[in-house]
């Protein structure tokens, strides 16, 4: 198979993907506002209630979307190459689900009002404690295993999700089961960004550092460790880094599925299959996609809010399944 | 660079899968690990390599415990082949074989020219030119372990343990990555391969160690080694025996009850 | 009080609407008293002395206009001070969670819901034999006279009935703003973003008080669900950002909280209008229209120029 692009003009070619659906993110909203006011807002450099909705509504909603997104596919591809297994992503092991009932309990306690950081804090202990299970559970060798524990341990963590939020004294927290699971970044403020941003940033730190020992992973774990890598540093560099990013990021926005699965699948081949290369190109795929996403979600107007996680859904499921016919044989070694 | 196995022991479910086993390999030489099935011969490897932590002795190499070496100094000394050839993705050729220059770069950097003339030294030692920008999901399983093989080549490192590397193969390419080995043998590696073909055993190796059990019951030439006796009592077998030349052949003839 | 005579209280009736003047209101009663005459003939004589209401709105009404002594239970949210206007008064009554099995129990001579009660529960009921009364919502204030007429025949009280219609009628009068002045514009965001449209009985009582709503100016019926940037957009005179519900917290009202909406509506005048004043209709609703026209006249005292 020949590698179609080059890999510079491959990251050029996402990383424009990704600032025009930053540029629209900016652009759509429910107030209508134009491209003609933004832009004099922009000049003007006044405050006003445009402004303010440009600067503390837009904006952080243009950059959640981003690092979420981000996140989310860079973990996914760090998950399947560690695993050696196409469908590894972190909704499917567990964390996703897992660091929302971590942020449920943090913020339906009344913790999280008092001390905002026990939101991602709590979000990320959940989901560390997902992959602890998972990795005692599953003994890392057989990823079919792993797979069905994590499975496991989701539907565990989302029906606890619900009794927490069925348990809660207020109204209004039972509904919000939908939330949780189908995630959501509307009129989130600068200070979720603020919350996030730090957890975030170690987490890409740490999944940064385990792309070229996924590179030798590729032949195999005793390959792996007979060209020196550390098999034991290697879980916990992926295990701690998808457990920050994607941990952080559920807490702000819920469960968002499909993202670190899709993303990495599609910009593997263009990648020459090559896992060190796949996770920067999947961090700048998943942001677009997950940006494009959310401006859908503002375009197709409904009564009712159209959750973020069933247009990923949308977006992601019959992609899977095209991807799966077409590439039947790639994966038989 | 010397590889020192010493005393090696491995605790099994009802026997020991190797029992005090010491081994030496040098440079330059190829050696044969021979046994029957269940012997300990992988076990074995995957200990020397690190790969697999033994319950009692130690590997040195040139006198030093490799416990005591980090992962990276470990990987430039002693190149692997496993015995599972699986490759996860679909790789090119040309970026497997890349691969077993993993201990010698450091962080995201380009690879050097030096790496580069690496790679392309293992994929022409091992005959693999004209498939390096084949994907290897493709290729057929004697080209597969060429590849992998220049893989372990591209190391380049004093010492290399190959197990069973011509599993599966058919004769032709039985013959050449045998001589591949021996021909790096020559270039100054120390080799050590896990064989099964006793005719290969006799023919290629400088030394062969036979396993049995999880202990040592000869190590020298492989005529003082693959003896009627030995292969009686350790093989149970009796077989053929002959010359072409001052080369000789082994087949095995019958089953002893 | 004494056993009235059915006829007469229907002929009192019948005059009483001839009393008032529009004619959707004479359409609103002619429904009423269909739903009285209806519910009548399942009455004996004498007036019910085991009353049970199972709707926190027919609560507040049956505890007006009802001796205490006949009341045998309200319904449980009767006693939650911010959905009832009457939950310190009531003190030590049985309360309800209109289920069946707990209403039989009570042994009612009479059942009063919302014409939205539970279906099943009010179809059990009618059919084990019970007199079921069941009251529209208030769509307007206007309603909530014809519903205290109609409570005060079915509850055999005319004359409290008529007292509270009186006092309604006239509050409602004085408090009511008539003239062709600016009208601010009041928005109410509750949890989860909902707002007041044009119709309901929230937007009467802000419309009689002399102001517009978010649905009269974004062109809505009912009320309807805004994003933060279109409350900030609206830039309203008035704002009422609802109960907290801090505790514990959800995520419904987390907006209230958002920093672009504290920027923004610093210096807008607040108000804060209690659930129950608007949530049923009845005569604390009246205390809703006070504050919002005392607001108003506030409002456009304060104000240089008017903006609208």
């Amino acid at each position: 198979m020949v590698r179609a692009w080059s890999y510079p003009s491959l990251l050029a070619g996402l990383s424009l993907a990704t600032l025009l659906a930053f540029a629209c993110s900016l652009l759509v909203g429910p107030s209508g506002i134009g491209l003609g006011e933004l832009i004099a807002v922009l000049r003007s450099g006044e405050t006003s209630t445009v402004s303010l909705i440009l600067w503390e509504i837009r904006l952080p909603r243009a950059l959640l979307g981003t690092l979420i997104g981000a996140s989310l596919a860079l973990s996914g591809a760090s998950l399947q190459g560690y695993l050696r297994n196409p469908l590894a992503e972190p909704g499917i092991i567990g964390v996703s689900n897992a660091s929302a009932l971590g942020a449920v309990i943090a913020i339906y306690t009344g913790l999280s009002l008092r001390y905002p950081l026990t939101l991602p804090l709590f979000a990320i202990a959940a989901s560390l404690i997902a992959v602890l299970i998972l990795q005692s559970l599953a003994h890392a060798g057989r990823s079919l295993t792993l797979i069905l524990a994590g499975v496991a341990i989701s539907s565990l963590c989302g029906a606890l999700t619900s009794l927490a939020l069925s348990l809660s004294p207020n109204p209004f927290a039972s509904l919000e089961i939908v939330f949780w699971l189908l995630g959501s970044i509307t009129d989130r403020s600068m200070t979720h960004l603020w919350l996030m941003l730090p957890f975030t940033v170690v987490g890409w730190s740490l999944l940064a550092l385990s792309a070229r020992p996924l590179d030798a992973l590729s032949l195999g774990a005793e390959t792996a460790i007979s060209l020196g890598i550390d098999m034991s540093r290697l879980r916990w560099l992926v295990t701690l880094g998808t457990a920050g990013s994607v941990g952080a990021a559920t807490a702000v926005s819920g469960v968002i599925g499909f993202v670190g699965l899709v993303v990495p699948h599609l910009l593997r081949p263009l990648v020459g299959y090559q896992p060190s290369r796949l996770l920067p190109a999947s961090a700048l795929g998943g942001a677009a996609l997950l940006l494009t996403a959310d401006v859908l979600v503002r375009v197709i107007a409904t009564q009712s809010e159209l959750r973020l996680g069933v247009v990923t859904a949308l977006i992601g499921v019959p992609f899977f399944f095209y991807l799966v016919t077409r590439s039947k044989t790639a994966y038989i070694s | 660079m010397n590889l020192e196995i010493e005393a090696i022991s491995v605790a099994g479910p009802t026997r020991p899968i190797l029992d005090r086993v010491s081994l030496t390999l040098r440079p330059g030489e190829l050696v044969g690990l021979v046994g029957p099935n269940g012997a300990g011969k992988s076990t074995l490897l995957r200990v020397a390599v690190g790969v697999q932590k033994q319950d009692a002795g130690r590997v040195l190499l040139d006198g030093r415990p490799i416990s005591r070496m980090s992962g990276r100094q470990r990987a430039r000394a002693l190149a692997y082949l496993p015995q599972d050839r699986r490759i996860e993705w679909p790789l090119t050729s040309r970026s497997v074989v890349t691969l077993g220059r993993y201990p010698h770069h450091n962080g995201f950097s380009p690879p050097a020219e030096s790496s580069m003339r690496a790679v392309d030294k293992a994929m022409h030692a091992v005959d693999a030119d004209v498939l390096a920008d084949r994907n290897v999901t493709v290729l057929s399983g004697g080209e597969r372990t060429r590849v992998l093989l220049a893989r372990a080549l591209a190391v380049e490192a004093p010492l290399l343990l190959a197990d069973e590397p011509v599993a599966g193969l058919d004769p032709y390419h039985q013959l050449h990555v045998m001589e591949i080995l021996r021909d790096t043998a020559r270039l100054g590696t120390g080799v050590l391969a896990v064989l099964h073909d006793l005719s290969l055993a006799m023919r290629y190796p400088d030394r062969l160690v036979l396993l049995c059990e999880g202990e040592v019951i000869a190590d020298g030439p492989p005529r003082d080694v693959l003896t009627r006796r030995n292969l009686e009592q350790v093989y149970r077998i009796s077989a053929v025996h002959g010359m072409v030349g001052d080369l000789d052949y082994l087949l095995p003839w019958s089953r002893l009850t | 009080m004494d056993a009235a005579d059915p006829i007469a209280i229907r002929g009192a009736s019948t005059a009483r609407a001839a009393r008032l003047s529009s004619i959707s209101m004479v359409a609103r009663i002619a429904g009423v008293a269909l739903l009285a005459t209806a519910s009548l003939s399942a009455f004996a004589a004498s007036p019910p002395q085991r009353i049970v209401s199972m709707n926190v709105c027919t609560d507040q009404l049956v505890w007006r206009i009802a001796r205490r002594s006949r009341i045998a239970s309200l319904s449980f949210i009767a006693a939650d001070p911010r959905t009832s206007a009457i939950a310190h008064e009531i003190g030590e009554l049985h309360l309800n969670h209109g289920i069946a099995e707990e209403v039989l129990s009570l042994n009612p001579d009479l059942i009063v819901t919302g014409a939205f009660g539970f279906r099943p529960t009010v179809a059990v009921l009618r059919r084990l034999g019970y007199a079921v009364v069941e009251l529209p919502m208030a769509e307007q204030l206007t309603d909530v006279i014809a519903s205290i007429a109609h409570l005060g025949e079915v509850l055999q009280e005319p004359s409290r009935a008529e007292a509270l219609t009186r006092h309604f009628e006239q509050e409602l009068g004085r408090l009511t703003y008539g003239g062709d002045g600016p009208r601010p514009l009041f928005v109410n965001y509750d949890a989860n973003g909902w707002t007041t449209g044009q119709t309901g009985l929230l937007a009467d009582i802000v419309h009689r008080a002399g102001l517009s709503t978010s649905g009269d100016r974004l062109g809505f019926e009912s009320s309807n669900r805004i994003s933060v940037e279109t409350l900030l957009l609206l830039a309203p005179d008035l704002v009422d950002l609802g109960y907290a519900w801090d505790d514990p917290p959800a995520l419904a009202s987390e907006q209230h909280r958002h920093p672009a909406v504290r920027a923004v509506l610093q210096h807008t005048p607040k108000i804060d209008i209690p659930d129950s004043a608007w949530l049923c209709g009845g005569p604390h609703s009246l205390d809703a229209l006070e504050q919002l026209r005392g607001a108003r006249e506030a409002l456009v005292e304060s104000r240089q120029e008017p903006r609208w």
